[in-house]
């Protein structure tokens, strides 16, 4: 009843209604929906569950082949879908069909397909991974798209920073593009590297398992050795965030003042002994809702982050999740899964997001209508599309 | 990347000289030949794919997707005959159906009445797929007035798969109707004429295939899901419809992908791979299974469907493995083709060199070749079949009945483009 009784006051203040936050208890419940919860549906935006492993084009619904992918949603409503067999479209009749014949997340981890492709308001045109460079797409209505190397070489790895033609990346595992035009990457899940006026310029210092330390942002430190974290922006055009995997953290870099936070992800316990652990570290390594520096926290390390424009919030997430999670307010609360069941109608539309239940998902982007786009590795057939009952589905 | 070829030569001799006798079977075996194109310079730019070869009256005729098949392509199904010894007997290409609009997709072939019947999916209206046959003689003539509509309308119908009793075809296919939100699967019979039969529903998706043994049609399918990523077979009767309920024939993995062939006296030969290797561990062992399914239509080997806790060393049915996660290591991975040499199977695999940071990426797809004995491999280390710096993959196999074999299979040519490639086998 405590736990209860506090998940409520912890709802009210999160929405506002609460002038003072509570006092925290002993222990709260693990899952926290979101007050906006009840509102979101899920519609199947592409592919099949039971189309199968073979690539199918036509009504995006009936796609097959996609396995877990990402997703680029275009101003123009079109949304392109970086997957194992190229780079498909979904035009804005819910037609699918392949594009360009190269594998974009070949370059990445393909862990996440969060943030792999990137539309740059500047210029018009969408980037991506293309072996050890970066990509542009050059779209064509008679024949596949063309990628031209931007920065990099395709066939050359390395860490040198300069011209974009003297430059070399090693894997670029998340593209991040600001209204300015300015390029961010996070190259071989290590380094945030920046891209504009023509030049490369990594921007952290520490770059290997270094712990974790915020400050000036060459001399912060990460611990993202091994599987992807993930890179994405954030509220303006200075702010990135990132998924730093091994310390269970979700990172904001101030890119105005160079300077790194951490935003959310309870610390690592000092007491390892789960006898000798208290309710709230007993909480950590779990897929645990509250607030986000003290009680919440992700199973397996923090995988993702994908910041959603419209609710002024960060999804994000550990890559052992079968719920969708947001920060929002200081508070990670669970938006879509709550009540997970085994057997939801996978292929619908209009499903309440409740009942959704994906599993190692993520969000693998976010429209400029707050429409998130699902992915996840336990049906790895496409994407699915939240959105809020005021929100315009498909 | 110039030592690669000869890297892998050496690794590949290597492992025959630690093997020993297996090194006499990978010379004494199976004789590969020289590799040679189908269709140089055609008309799709560059642009071929997803093979398929039948033999029949002495000739294979392979069809394959000639062409851009994503939005603005105009891909057709293109066909040529190559004689017994791997002459291609059509040099400029036969274009199958060269309708103004869309684009035509994933052919399968199949001999039987005198003639071959190619069936492919085609996105005819731009929006959702249809599944549309023609029939070729062996003497490479047209000879429907026109392509005929197996099975259309405003869903999705994909995949198609024929074989053959001889004198007449049955064409299996996924598809959807109405407000359905579930593929599921059917089955047509066509005459040699180009008359098509009433669909059954088969119980069999997604991914049909349909193989005849001599005596009995056997359908295939499954892959559908991550948990969910069996194979299950079922005998069909003469006019398509089901004999019983589908057997699990392969247990579950991501992605099931298969090949089907029949043979003759024994039953019918399933082939699919296991495990991908994972960045976290859990990925393995791979392996290129085999299992052979009775004339009942049930699986003759268990390990199939049902392995050793824990399972880390190669199993009977398994023609080849990938464990170590290491460089220079390999892995088995997807795409697979199989067919009766008259004696025994034939089956061509795709084996995947590793990379990556933790090497689990696939990178250098070879195919490799073994005999078949039922379901076991009779060439344990594997021949290889294509295995230069190409990504050589998506393998299709037709057998003359008499150790004479096909193999055709895409080769990257960079940029995306596949060119189609063809070798003459031939078993001892």
């Amino acid at each position: 009843m405590r736990c209860i009784l506090f998940a409520t006051m912890l709802l009210g203040y999160a929405v506002g209604f609460g002038a003072e936050p509570p006092a925290e208890p002993d222990d709260m419940p693990l899952i926290i929906p979101d007050p906006s919860a009840g509102e979101w549906l899920v519609d199947r935006f592409a592919g099949n569950s039971t189309a199968g492993p073979t690539f199918l084009q036509g009504p995006a619904r009936e796609a097959g082949g996609l396995g877990r992918c990402g997703a680029c949603p275009l101003p123009d409503g079109r949304v392109l879908i970086p997957f194992g067999g190229g780079v498909a479209e979904v035009d804005t009749e819910g037609t699918l069909r392949l594009v360009a014949p190269v594998n974009p997340l070949n370059g990445t981890t393909a862990q996440v397909t969060a943030n792999v492709m990137a539309y740059n308001p500047k210029d018009g045109c969408v980037y991506l991974a293309v072996g050890h460079g970066l990509g542009r797409l050059i779209e064509r209505n008679d024949g596949p798209w063309k990628v031209e190397i931007a920065a990099g070489k395709a066939d050359h790895a390395g860490f040198d920073d300069g011209a974009l033609k003297d430059a070399r990346f090693t894997r670029i595992d998340s593209i991040v593009i600001n209204g300015r035009g300015e390029i961010y990457v996070l190259d071989y899940n290590q380094r945030i590297r920046r891209i504009a006026d023509g030049q490369v310029v990594t921007l952290n210092a520490s770059v290997r398992s270094a712990g974790l330390v915020d400050g000036p942002l060459e001399k912060a430190a990460f611990r993202m050795i091994g599987l992807g974290g993930n890179l994405c922006g954030g509220e303006d055009d200075d702010t990135l965030y990132l998924s730093d995997h091994w310390n269970f953290v979700v990172r904001r870099i101030d890119l105005k003042n160079k300077t790194v936070s951490t935003v959310a992800g309870m610390p690592k316990p000092k007491e390892s002994q789960p006898a000798k652990q208290s309710a709230r570290e007993k909480r950590y390594n779990r897929n645990s809702d509250g607030p986000a520096l003290t009680w919440a926290s992700f199973n397996s390390g923090c995988a993702y982050v994908c910041w959603d424009p419209v609710n002024k919030a960060l999804w994000c997430g550990g890559p052992d999740e079968n719920r969708f999670r947001w920060l929002k307010d200081g508070q990670i609360l669970t938006v879509i899964g709550a009540k997970g069941a085994e057997k939801w109608p996978k292929d619908a539309l209009g499903v309440p997001a409740e009942s959704v239940r994906l599993v190692w998902n993520a969000v693998a982007a976010v429209d400029s209508q707050g429409r998130a786009y699902l992915c996840a590795s336990s049906d790895p057939h496409g994407l699915w599309r939240a959105y809020r009952k005021s929100a315009q589905g498909r | 990347m110039n030592g690669e070829p000869a890297m892998k030569t050496i690794m590949y001799c290597a492992a025959a000289v630690l093997l020993g006798v297996q090194a006499v079977a990978v010379a004494q075996g199976m004789k590969v030949g020289d590799e040679f194109p189908l269709l140089v310079n055609g008309p799709g730019g560059g642009y071929q794919g997803t093979p398929a070869c039948a033999f029949g009256q002495g000739i294979y005729l392979v069809v394959w997707r000639e062409g851009w098949h994503g939005k603005g392509g105009s891909a057709r199904i293109c066909a040529t005959r190559v004689s017994a010894e791997g002459k291609v007997l059509d040099a400029g290409g036969i274009q199958i159906a060269p309708a103004a609009g869309g684009v035509q997709e994933r052919p399968r072939v199949a001999f039987g009445a005198g003639v071959f019947v190619v069936v492919w999916q085609e996105l005819r209206n731009g929006r959702d797929y249809d599944v549309v046959a023609s029939a070729i003689s062996p003497e490479g003539k047209l000879l429907w007035t026109a392509p005929v509509v197996v099975a259309g309308g405003p869903r999705n119908q994909v995949l198609p798969d024929v074989a053959s009793n001889g004198s007449s075809f049955l064409i299996v296919w996924q598809g959807l109707s109405g407000e359905e939100t579930a593929y599921r699967g059917y089955a047509a019979v066509v005459s040699g004429e180009g008359k098509v039969g009433p669909a059954v529903e088969t119980g069999i998706t997604p991914q049909p295939r349909v193989a005849w043994n001599g005596t009995a049609y056997l359908a295939a399918g499954g892959g559908a899901g991550f948990w969910q990523g069996s194979v299950y077979a079922v005998r069909l009767g003469e006019n398509g419809a089901p004999l019983g309920k589908p057997v699990e024939v392969i247990k579950g993995t991501k992605a099931a992908v298969f090949s089907l062939s029949g043979v003759p006296g024994r039953g019918w030969l399933v082939v699919s791979h296991r495990s991908p290797p994972d960045p976290w561990g859990w990925g393995g062992p791979g392996a290129m299974r085999a299992v052979l399914v009775n004339a009942d239509g049930r699986p003759e080997n268990t390990d199939g469907v049902k392995e050793p806790a824990g399972v880390k060393e190669q199993l009977p049915g398994w023609l080849d493995m990938g464990r170590e996660k290491t460089k220079g290591s390999t892995w088995p991975w997807g795409a697979s083709a199989s067919a009766f040499d008259g004696k025994r199977s034939v089956v061509v695999w795709q084996r995947h060199h590793l990379c990556g940071e933790k090497m689990t990426n696939f990178t250098n797809c070879d195919l490799i070749a073994a005999r078949v004995d039922g379901y076991r491999s009779l060439d344990v280390t594997g021949i290889p079949v294509a295995a230069s710096e190409a990504e050589e993959t998506c393998p299709a196999l037709a057998s003359d009945g008499a150790g004479g074999l096909l193999a055709v299979y895409e080769k990257g040519q960079g940029d995306g483009r596949t060119a189609i490639m063809a070798r003459v086998l031939r078993t001892e």
